[in-house]
């Protein structure tokens, strides 16, 4: 019986040892694929494709997604579609295949009369999606085929780090036309403790404080190139900084593909934000 | 000098039970406001409020949807994530993990600044309308007790729904429909439409509305064999086989019902399948509610206001669906959507046609769900602190009423119980909820028990 047991076990740790081997060899290989894979940002559409899709949006789309594709996000303007730009994009497609937008708009749209429209409007329609988000435009248009081997990338900038994480970051502070706070060209969050960013912030009362020595730092850098949406913003008296280069601290939160930051502290580190 | 009959009179001179009361409408012998003056209209017997509200529309979110992610938010969940502090009792039925801050943005809106959800814009666009309850619990943790305590103030399966005392209080405006009107899951029966021990005539008649045509709302209403002389003749025959029925072993309440029903299916042939046919509304009124199952529902509930109907319940689709016990934020996401838009749309248009005054719409769930996570995605039942909201009817719009604990888990400013919000619903009829009773089992019955405090603070 004992011996059974003993044999038993070897060959158990022996299979774990084996998978274990199969996942460390497995583990590079798929953040090579996610490193090395195709994305918007590689121009998969062109220019004149783009300006066809925006005849088609005009035509189909701008009535329930309006002008800017901000859709039901202005709840001014009563549209309904889903906003089809900014961090809403990036909730509902990023880490997407380009092919999963053009088949949903294929499947669904236009409202009440889908699938009327060919495979070219769509894809010329997607291209205007791309374009209106800021993915460049190239030699080559986009095909079906091409959209279902590129990707649309997360938000990024949080890679490595847990949900609720105590992040900082540095970018511009902008409020949006729905009145959300985004930082904008903001490098990637970086975890801090919230005893030291209260330390830096220099603030306690919950109004955004000006620049200290320990913040001005951070102001000669390089933009960076993640957008970051800011939970409660509001509770920190944001406005005067509209524009300005700020220092964000808070709680990171994922919501789908999305990154946000519930913030803490919020200091204004430069009145200048480049462009 | 005026000439008044009594409720017994005005029915034996009718010349039979109180099912022929239902033919006043049809044969326009004695009109509706003489129906009305002779009360018959209502059984309602207490003082006359001044609530001006005559019509109820209940939106139900079966299941019972997240205030902590549409409507109540709490920064503080964030600096706890993941945390159960000592200090606070979060237990729930069910085992839950720590405090699971919402991802959804919060903005400020209306002349007054209250705060809603990024997931319900077109809400928000409306919320000076709407008066935003935070503080609402419960009593039970259960779906089925709690459903029916949210409809009829009672965890018991017997007791009749809100919309059938209501309608049994004010009785109807329209004799050619149904009072009461339960849209979409109720067409099955349950608490929302129940008329437990009050008369079968109360009962709300359910209609699923996932299709538009009013041939599948109403399937088999048009009687394609026979004319409308050839129906009245048969039902006339009927009416007086009952009638010696009831000459010989007295009135029978079942009866009556059984009477008023076909006399109500037979009226509706005439008016229903025009009135239930959102498809004839302009397109961009349909375009704003959306054209999915709750849009129509909601479409058709202002619809039925207009033509009377006293309460309408209207369940968002899909059953026990906001019971996000995982994925919750995927869900809402998913969600949120069409219920945004049909119930702002709503709000929106009965303002527009001068309706709003005068109709309640009513919005909640039988619970709401914990600030803790469950199943690492989702939240759990959660009957001690959760937000409803109330536009209309003379209810203040533009506010966020009460408040709950720093995580919102508990009810703690302002706490407004079920029936304290039943009563505050009926004192805007007109009607004081202590006396409007109903005698079964030999005593007085209310839809608020002994319970139920009108929520003056929240009213016009």
């Amino acid at each position: 019986m004992f011996r059974y047991s003993i044999r038993y076990s070897i060959a158990f740790a022996f299979a774990t040892l084996c998978m274990l081997c199969a996942a460390v060899v497995r583990l590079p290989a798929a953040q090579e694929d996610a490193k090395s894979r195709k994305t918007v940002r590689d121009p998969v559409y062109t220019a004149a494709q783009a300006e066809r899709g925006k005849q088609v949006y005009e035509a189909n789309c701008i009535s329930c997604h309006l002008a800017d594709l901000d859709g039901s996000a202005n709840p001014t303007a009563g549209a309904r579609g889903a906003p089809l730009a900014g961090t809403r994009f990036v909730q509902d497609f990023g880490e997407s295949k380009l092919s999963a937008l053009f088949n949903k708009m294929k499947r669904d749209m236009p409202s009440g009369r889908p699938g009327t429209l060919t495979d070219e409007q769509y894809l010329d329609a997607a291209t205007y999606v791309l374009q209106k988000n800021g993915f460049p435009a190239g030699s080559a248009e986009l095909t079906a085929e091409v959209a279902e081997s590129t990707w649309i990338p997360g938000a990024g900038g949080a890679e490595g780090l847990q949900n609720y994480t105590f992040v900082s970051a540095v970018g511009c502070l902008y409020q949006d036309p729905t009145r959300s706070w985004l930082l904008t060209h903001a490098e990637g969050l970086k975890q801090t403790e919230p005893a030291v960013a209260a330390a830096a912030s220099g603030s306690s009362d919950g109004r955004a404080a000006s620049a200290t020595p320990a913040a001005a730092a951070a102001a000669s850098g390089e933009p960076g190139e993640f957008t970051f949406r800011l939970l409660d913003a509001i509770s920190y008296k944001p406005e005067p900084h509209n524009g300005h280069k700020v220092r964000v601290t808070g709680h990171m939160v994922r919501l789908g593909a999305e990154i946000r930051v519930n913030v803490a502290s919020l200091q204004m580190v430069s009145t200048s934000c480049g462009n | 000098m005026s000439f008044k009959l009594t409720r017994r009179e005005m029915i034996e001179q009718l010349g039979g039970g109180l099912g022929v009361v239902g033919l006043a409408g049809l044969f326009a012998s004695v009109s509706r406001s003489e129906l009305h003056a002779a009360g018959l209209g209502g059984n309602y017997a207490g003082p006359a409020l001044p609530g001006k509200a005559k019509h109820v529309i209940m939106l139900y979110m079966n299941g019972g949807p997240s205030q902590i992610d549409m409507f109540d938010p709490k920064p503080a969940l964030f600096k706890y994530a993941g945390q159960r502090p000592s200090a606070v009792d979060l237990r729930t039925e069910r085992t839950t993990a720590g405090l699971m801050p919402s991802p959804f943005e919060f903005k400020r809106y209306g002349r007054n600044g209250v705060e809603v959800s990024e997931l319900l814009p077109q809400l928000a666009s409306v919320i000076d309308d709407v008066c935003v309850i935070r503080s609402m619990y419960t009593f039970n943790p259960t779906h089925t007790p709690g459903r029916a305590l949210f409809h009829t103030g009672s965890v018991l399966a017997t007791r009749p729904s809100m919309g059938s005392w209501v309608t049994y209080g004010l009785g109807s405006e329209n004799e050619n429909l149904p009072a009461f009107v339960a849209l979409g899951n109720a067409a099955g029966g349950g608490p929302q439409n129940r008329s437990g021990f009050l008369p079968t005539e109360y009962q709300g008649v359910g209609f699923a509305v996932a299709d538009p045509d009013p041939e599948k709302i109403i399937p088999n209403l048009r009687n394609k064999n026979l004319d409308a002389a050839a129906q009245r003749t048969d039902m006339d025959a009927l009416l007086d086989l009952n009638q010696s029925h009831s000459k010989s072993f007295g009135a029978d309440r079942f009866l009556e019902g059984r009477i008023k029903s076909m006399e109500s299916a037979y009226r509706m042939q005439f008016e229903a399948l025009n009135l239930f046919d959102i498809r004839k509304e302009p397109e961009s009124i349909r375009e704003e509610y959306g054209t999915g199952a709750f849009g129509n529902g909601c479409l058709l509930a202002r619809r039925l206001v207009e033509a009377g109907v006293r309460y309408i319940n209207v369940d968002y689709p899909g059953g026990q669906i906001w019971d996000d016990h995982r994925d919750v934020n995927d869900n809402l996401r998913k969600r949120c959507p069409d219920m945004d838009q049909a119930a702002a749309a709503l709000i929106r248009d009965l303002k527009r046609r001068g309706l709003l005054d005068e109709t309640l719409v009513v919005w909640g769930g039988e619970f709401g769900r914990t600030p803790v996570s469950e199943s690492g995605s989702g939240r759990d039942h959660n009957p001690y602190g959760f937000t409803m909201f109330v536009a209309g009817g003379g209810f203040k719009g533009g506010i966020a009423y009460g408040s709950t604990d720093e995580f919102g888990f508990k009810a703690e400013q302002n706490r407004v119980s079920i029936h304290d919000l039943h009563a505050t619903l009926l004192n805007q009829l007109g009607m004081d909820h202590t006396k409007l009773t109903y005698r079964y089992a030999g005593r007085d019955f209310r839809l608020t028990d002994v319970f139920g405090e009108v929520v003056k603070d929240i009213l016009v």
